[in-house]
């Protein structure tokens, strides 16, 4: 299955892109999304993700739903934003 | 005195300013006070409670302007020297708060001041100039009529190039009821028509300058807790999020989690809203600034190079006036809404509500009932840029269909009829902000029971919005008046302090360091207690709450337009989503300990929080 990736704001810059299109296998979580993010983005982008992700530095919306666990289902072309911390005012 | 009975942290005086009798009195705090309330937002609804009449016309000499600052003002404590100003606004009749950012609060402070009230009408236009212990009441005829910009410059030069000052533009001398007032630095006590009180006032601006400092209890421990703080601060994530873009980063994010509502609460899907994402508006910036004590530095500086909006150099557009002037109009031309944005600020007037009356105006007309002609030839059809630039100088100014749309969204269908009503996105009067109370009911609940009508800064619901710090379902109706009186007590409680919401709720730096410092810049004991803070925040929300029952409101005032509770949101995520009101209101009187048939605090939660004197007045049970 393939999924919308986008990444706002200071993720952008640590990814270095805006948005992509990934392919996953059927039955992906969350966590097998991060996996992927490892293999294109490489072992630093995917730690410093892993860890902002854990203490709630970063957050992912998956069509608009707030995502907090690596156990959150995916399905085929989900859209799934991730962004820094904010506040809105 | 003894040391236990000094007021440390604090200026320890209040300055009493009479307009009409040109006279400032200098009177002591009082330590009570400072215990029972802590400062700022929690002096403002006090005094009024105290110092002002019921049933006071908002745009009568009576009507208190009350500006306050918190115990850490001027001290050093970071993102803590905000201004809070409390009065009873003529756009709601119901009390209001306003805070300010920038430096004027800690000018203030620094001029030895906790809190001004001013009352009164001055007899021709007037500035008052405060340097330290001398206050002056300047004539302001010349400037009178001057944007607020133009009114900066001028009284810098006639008073000191380092002055910090509160002005008024043209809207608020003409009684505009969503008028602002701006600081001499872009930032604004924006909301609820501060700005029309101070014209009523023939008051054009207070302008600050001061020497003094206030004294610190235990010197050694604070500057030991200050450094524990600038360290939260430097290591923070949000602390990097939020200097790159501040609000206006969420923009596009928070469109697709079903907030930065469309055309007026519509809610259709908006054609080319990547034009918000973050990418596209930081290219605007060309400079980053902020509050006065403050190393988060959240203010951008924007400049516009092509187009028919070229050469604007402007504080940026926040999240909510990208959203009045953007989704809600169906604009997604971001030169445009800089040069809204800079208008707004120029004239004076709140730049949430503007986008909102206009919104109205726009689907009035869309709908037909509005004419072209009635609304003066102008084509108010969503995304017209130069119709709401034009319209915004008829509303500043009260010409022609502005001088109905001056009155905001409420007053303005009452005028109109031929069921306006249906289209007026508001809370007691006050317009809504950019979020959507389908799509966070607890955040909507917060809009509906807000002390100052539909306010994003009263409650904003991190739970909800951001699933911080711990996950809430934002469609859920279960357990929302519980969530809904936390998050509206901690920031009444944040706000008696003095604090910016933005890192404080965030918890930027922990509550218990920020207790610690309270204690050790006041040697208040009490103040060492995160839970008596906690009780501090709900004593304020509910005395505001008893100053709006005073006044005549009640249960019925706790609505919602029905465009929320009928109309299912058509866009994901919150497709299908409509607001339940009544389950929610009564599930958030429970929470409050507040009679759920007419919404009053009882006289058991009013015992609980030491506001016994308030019991008889609002008839409690």
């Amino acid at each position: 299955m393939r999924v919308y990736v986008e990444f706002l704001g200071e993720v952008s810059k640590l990814a270095g892109k805006t948005s992509l299109w990934i392919e996953l296998p059927e039955e992906s979580t969350l966590e097998t999304l991060f996996s992927k993010i490892h293999e294109i983005f490489g072992r630093e982008v995917y730690q410093i993700m892993v860890q902002k992700f854990n203490n709630r530095s970063l957050f992912v919306f998956i069509n608009g739903i707030s995502a907090t666990s690596m156990d959150h289902k995916i399905k085929n072309m989900d859209k799934i934003s991730f962004a820094s911390l904010a506040y809105g005012g | 005195m003894s040391k236990s009975q000094e007021l440390y942290g604090y200026a320890g005086k209040i300055l009493w300013i009479n307009l009409s009798k040109k006279e400032a009195k200098k009177i002591d705090l009082d330590r009570t006070l400072a215990e029972n309330y802590i400062g700022a937002r929690g002096f403002g609804i006090k005094l009024l409670w105290d110092y002002q009449r019921p049933g006071v016309d908002p745009f009568s000499p009576e009507n208190k302007f009350i500006i306050t600052l918190g115990p850490l003002a001027a001290t050093g404590a970071q993102a803590a020297s905000r201004s809070f100003a409390a009065f009873k606004s003529p756009l709601t009749y119901t009390y209001y708060r306003c805070t300010a950012g920038g430096f004027v609060g800690a000018e203030i402070k620094l001029s030895g001041y906790d809190v001004i009230v001013i009352e009164g009408k001055a007899e021709k236009p007037t500035y008052v100039w405060i340097r330290d212990d001398e206050v002056e009441f300047r004539d302001a005829s010349h400037v009178w009529g001057l944007t607020t910009d133009h009114t900066i410059e001028a009284l810098k030069e006639e008073t000191d190039k380092n002055a910090r000052m509160f002005v008024i533009g043209p809207a608020g001398e003409r009684l505009v009821r969503f008028a602002s007032i701006q600081t001499d630095d872009q930032r604004s006590f924006g909301r609820g028509g501060g700005g029309a009180v101070w014209g009523s006032k023939n008051l054009k601006a207070l302008v600050v300058r001061g020497t003094k400092k206030p004294k610190i209890f235990d010197e050694e421990m604070f500057h030991k807790l200050l450094k524990e703080e600038i360290e939260t601060f430097k290591d923070h994530p949000f602390t990097k999020s939020f200097h790159h873009l501040g609000t206006a980063g969420v923009a596009y994010l928070f469109y697709t989690i079903g907030h930065f509502p469309t055309y007026n609460f519509k809610q259709l899907e908006l054609p080319n809203v990547e034009r918000f994402k973050p990418e596209v508006l930081e290219k605007y910036v060309v400079k980053r600034k902020g509050c006065y004590g403050c190393m988060i530095a959240c203010w951008q500086i924007m400049k516009t190079e092509k187009g028919p909006y070229a050469g604007i150099l402007w504080d940026k557009p926040e999240y909510e006036t990208l959203w009045s002037f953007g989704g809600n109009l169906g604009v997604t031309n971001i030169e445009g809404i800089i040069a809204l944005n800079m208008l707004c600020d120029k004239y004076g007037i709140d730049t949430i509500s503007a986008g909102s009356v206009l919104g109205f105006a726009f689907e009035l007309y869309e709908k037909g009932i509005l004419s072209k002609s009635e609304v003066d030839g102008l084509d108010l059809v969503w995304g017209n840029v130069p119709a709401a630039m034009e319209l915004i100088r008829k509303i500043s100014l009260r010409e022609g269909v502005g001088n109905i749309l001056a009155e905001g969204v409420k007053r303005a269908a009452e005028i109109i009829g031929r069921g306006a009503e249906r289209f007026a996105m508001h809370v007691k009067g006050l317009e809504m902000p950019a979020y959507d109370p389908r799509a966070a009911k607890a955040h909507g609940l917060n809009f509906v029971t807000s002390n100052v009508g539909a306010n994003h800064m009263i409650g904003w619901n991190y739970f909800e919005i951001l699933g911080v710090p711990k996950k809430v379902d934002p469609f859920a109706v279960e357990g929302k008046g519980e969530l809904t009186k936390y998050v509206q007590d901690e920031t009444a409680m944040l706000e008696a302090i003095g604090l910016c919401q933005f890192p404080a709720s965030n918890q930027i730096p922990p509550l218990e360091v920020t207790a610690k410092m309270l204690y050790a810049a006041t040697g208040i004991e009490r103040f060492k207690d995160t839970k008596y803070l906690f009780l501090v925040g709900e004593r304020v929300y509910n005395l505001e709450r008893a100053f709006n029952i005073r006044e005549g409101f009640g249960k019925e005032s706790d609505t919602i337009p029905e465009r929320f509770i009928y109309e299912p949101v058509p866009r994901p995520p919150a497709k299908g989503q409509v607001f339940e009101l009544d389950k929610l209101l009564e599930d958030y009187y429970k929470a409050r300990g507040w009679d759920v048939k007419t919404g009053k605090p009882t006289r058991k939660k009013l015992e609980e929080l030491g506001l016994t004197d308030v019991i008889d007045v609002i008839r409690a049970e």
